[in-house]
């Protein structure tokens, strides 16, 4: 088995497209309806034989709780990794993007956490030390 | 930076936008209770949540009603609701649910067509 989708809870569908690609700078691989939503992924430019991420949509009560429980608590819905993540942090800013935690050092990672605009904390990481 | 503090008022103050009637409670009165000025509330909440506070309340009263439909048996919203976890259609469930949801449509359409002539008969 290999993992090839991971998925993020968006409030907005095609808000959530343009913040994904407009903003982070991600592609957009698949778009295709799927009964009252759509089935949208996309993924990174540096690697796109990676997982993809499905931009899954939050109609379901459940998973609305879930986002706001997490972000009121400050707790990042997923994680990305920057191979710079001073220069990544400087772009977002200039692009409005709000963050929660601005770049700090947390033992083997630096770390910060911006809002993606649809409802989750997203948390970016760059590894400043080797992998255990 | 948005601090933590901050992060939390306005999560609470959408809360109140979603629970609370525009003709009962204002959008400047929300951010007063929050600690805000009206401006600056508007702007944080858009940057935060990506809508303004407005918006936000008129999507909130859309799904409202929304719900209220889906909550009665038998309505095609109710039908269409479950297929709104996408996760675990792929690709290929994609296009299985766009079926799904373009038979329930059109099974509905044929109810009301016979409804109809029911009534005209």
């Amino acid at each position: 088995m290999k993992i090839r989708l991971v998925s993020i809870f968006v409030d907005d569908q095609d808000e959530a497209l343009r913040f994904y690609t407009g903003v982070l700078g991600f592609v957009k691989k698949h778009d295709m309806p799927a009964g009252c939503a759509r089935w949208i992924t996309v993924v990174s430019p540096e690697g796109p034989d990676e997982p993809e991420l499905v931009l899954e949509p939050n109609t379901h009560p459940a998973a609305r709780a879930y986002q706001e429980a997490l972000m009121k608590d400050g707790i990042p819905a997923t994680a990305f990794e920057s191979d710079d993540i001073h220069a990544e942090y400087r772009r977002l800013k200039e692009r409005g993007v709000v963050f929660t935690v601005e770049p700090t050092r947390a033992g083997p990672v630096t770390l910060a956490v911006f809002s993606d605009t649809c409802g989750n904390l997203i948390q970016m990481y760059q590894q400043t030390s080797a992998p255990a | 930076m948005l601090h933590r503090f901050v992060l939390v008022r306005l999560c609470r103050a959408r809360e109140r936008l979603r629970e609370s009637d525009d003709a009962k409670l204002s959008i400047s009165a929300i951010a007063k209770e929050a600690g805000f000025s009206t401006y600056h509330f508007i702007r944080l909440f858009q940057s935060v949540f990506g809508v303004t506070p407005h918006q936000f309340r008129i999507q909130a009263r859309l799904e409202r009603a929304q719900r209220l439909l889906a909550a009665v048996p038998g309505r095609l919203e109710y039908k269409l609701y479950p297929s709104c976890f996408t996760l675990m259609a792929g690709p290929a469930g994609a296009a299985i649910f766009e079926k799904r949801t373009q038979a329930a449509l059109a099974d509905s359409s044929r109810r009301r067509a016979s409804h109809r002539s029911v009534r005209r008969a």
